[in-house]
């Protein structure tokens, strides 16, 4: 099992998808930044937003879509807490979370590289609890290159840079990292069975959109 | 719809949203309190266990292609 | 008794109503390049697949290495395999490919991997990416991990498929080098006959997934293999005089017909002593059958089977 793990995660490294994944997700942080800087510029347009958000922060979360909603008021200093907030509930960090967890969980059997070692195996379910370790490394990464990332675009956007409660904020962290590698585990479980990428990654997409609200 | 025909079966609401996690991932708040987080944190471990453990047992059974 | 590394016992596997392996009770000696012969959907890959562990039989027993049953588990790690087209990581260079096996398998020491491209003749791929390798390195390689770990029973499943004929001359070298060099055990099945009956030293005849027939080189050299054919009234006459002449290798075929495998070279001598003691010989003739053509015979595809 060790064995397999170390494999996997050598696998990971050499993996381009994860650097390209995280340069992206790297983008969207910066953009979104950006694009509050602006609105932040404005005290009047942005007081008169500030209704608006509040009512639809509630709402977010039961609606089909993706939100991305600051929770700073009008005056204040956006913290990264603030803007790592808004991001994780508007699950920018899952959607590159669960396409890596489609390419990566199939990239074996895809390749046919399974044909190799899956006979060798003891025990062929280790090869998904390998894979499952795998992501757990990958999702706490992803997290910590967010919060590089965030506290950078703070920096530079912003001009200063507020952490806010920290406490709070690595509570919030480690529970959104579970949460995050949950939804991993989800899409590599749903990868694995469908065997299908594009409708594993269409899946874990409508996943990230709350699409279970229409059930 | 789900949540509706379990209020017709038991007379009672309940919020299926806070048990997924995409619903807990949006709902989780900034400064929740400590039951809510240990109740999202449960909410992760239940969905990765038993997700993890369906497809390993898929995986053992099925043949490579 | 040579060592039996592989022994199937009515090994069979049915996908919904098809049964694409039925019943094959197969042994496999230690040392041997046991040759697996059958057309394009005869079952020797879903066999092979089966041996290697990748697919679950429905029926029947595999022994590996003298274990059978669950204690098989064990003893896998001593196979490499080649099934199908070979499993690599395009974006991955052969090194890397073969190093991933090697972190599999536990194996860290310096040069190992090397070591191995120089067997199978990829130590000048460098950095070069497997999407872009030919057919024939893509082959090579899949053989290079398949040697990661010192198998002990290597299963090819046509690997010399779309190569060009240097390509096959080289696989077929290494091949040979690893039976020879390492005593390894190396189960190999083809439908390209010309070149398995070059390294084989066993046969397995697969069709609609029964093995219906199983035997060494020297047993198919003596059905195939040149040889005398005399067609006598009576071989009983024969037979007196070839103990005299001191031909021993002969056998009786039936009430009119006596093959001899030897002294080729002399048949009209042959003739001549065998009409001079006074036998009545209708016919005399040197003959032989290629491997293509007593497969063909024996699976039924006779029209285009004819003897030489």
């Amino acid at each position: 099992m060790l064995n397999l793990i170390k494999m996997d995660f050598y696998r990971m490294l050499k993996s381009k998808s994860q650097y390209i994944l995280w340069a992206l997700l790297a983008a969207m942080l910066i953009l979104t930044t950006a694009t509050m800087r602006e609105e932040y510029k404005d005290p009047e347009a942005s007081a008169k937003n500030w209704d608006t958000v509040q009512e639809s922060v509630e709402d977010s979360a039961e609606n089909l879509g993706m939100y991305v909603t600051v929770p700073t008021e009008p005056g204040q200093k956006a913290t990264l807490y603030d803007m790592f907030y808004a991001n994780t509930q508007g699950k920018v960090e899952a959607v590159f979370v669960v396409i890596f967890a489609v390419l990566f969980a199939t990239a074996d059997i895809r390749s046919g590289y399974i044909k190799n070692i899956g006979g060798q195996c003891k025990r062929r379910a280790d090869l998904v609890l390998s894979k499952a370790v795998i992501l757990f490394f990958y999702t706490v990464l992803t997290f910590a290159v967010t919060f590089l990332i965030q506290a950078l675009s703070n920096a530079v956007f912003f001009g200063y840079l507020e952490i806010g409660p920290v406490s709070d904020l690595l509570g919030y962290a480690a529970v959104q990292i579970l949460l995050h590698y949950a939804l991993a585990l989800i899409v590599m479980g749903l990868s694995i069975i469908i065997l299908n990428n594009i409708i594993s990654m269409t899946l874990a997409i409508l996943l990230c959109m709350n699409v279970t609200v229409l059930f | 719809m789900a949540a509706r025909w379990i209020h017709t079966l038991t007379g009672r609401t309940v919020d299926l949203l806070s048990y997924t996690v995409t619903g807990t991932i949006g709902m989780l708040k900034l400064n929740g309190s400590p039951e809510l987080l240990v109740k999202a944190a449960l909410v992760a471990v239940v969905y990765g266990v038993v997700f993890t453990a369906v497809s390993a047992i898929v995986f053992q059974r099925r043949d490579i292609r | 008794m040579n060592q039996m590394i592989v022994r199937t016992q009515r090994l069979t596997k049915q996908y919904g109503h098809h049964r694409a392996v039925s019943q094959i009770s197969m042994h496999v000696r230690k040392g041997a390049v046991y040759g697996l012969i059958g057309r394009n959907g005869a079952g020797k890959t879903t066999f092979l697949k089966m041996l290697a562990g990748l697919a679950y039989p429905s029926s029947g027993e595999i022994e590996l290495f003298g274990m059978n049953g669950k204690k098989a588990k064990e003893v896998r790690s001593r196979i490499g395999c080649l099934i199908e087209a070979p499993g690599i990581y395009g974006n991955l260079s052969a090194y890397d490919n073969l190093d991933l096996k090697c972190r599999f398998c536990g194996i860290h020491k310096k040069g190992y991997i090397e070591e191995i491209l120089k067997t199978v003749g990829l130590s000048d791929a460098g950095k070069k990416k497997t999407k872009q390798f030919s057919l024939g390195m893509k082959q090579r390689l899949g053989i290079g991990l398949a040697l990661v770990g010192e198998p002990d029973l290597l299963l090819l499943d046509e690997p010399i498929n779309g190569l060009d004929p240097q390509g096959i001359v080289e696989i077929r070298d290494t091949i040979l080098r690893l039976n020879q060099e390492r005593n390894m055990t190396i189960l190999i099945s083809s439908h390209i006959l010309e070149e398995l009956s070059k390294i084989a030293t066993d046969y397995g005849i697969i069709h609609h997934g029964e093995l219906i027939e199983e035997i060494t080189r020297e047993e198919l050299m003596e059905r195939c293999g040149e040889r005398i054919e005399i067609t006598a009234d009576a071989p009983e006459q024969v037979v007196p005089v070839l103990d005299t002449l001191g031909v021993r290798q002969y056998q009786i075929i039936d009430s009119n017909h006596v093959w001899v495998y030897e002294g080729i070279e002399k048949s009209a001598w042959l003739n001549r002593e065998l009409i001079r003691a006074g036998t009545e010989i209708l016919e005399l003739k040197v003959c032989s059958e290629k491997l293509e053509n007593y497969y063909l015979n024996l699976t039924g595809g006779a029209s285009h089977a004819e003897s030489h």
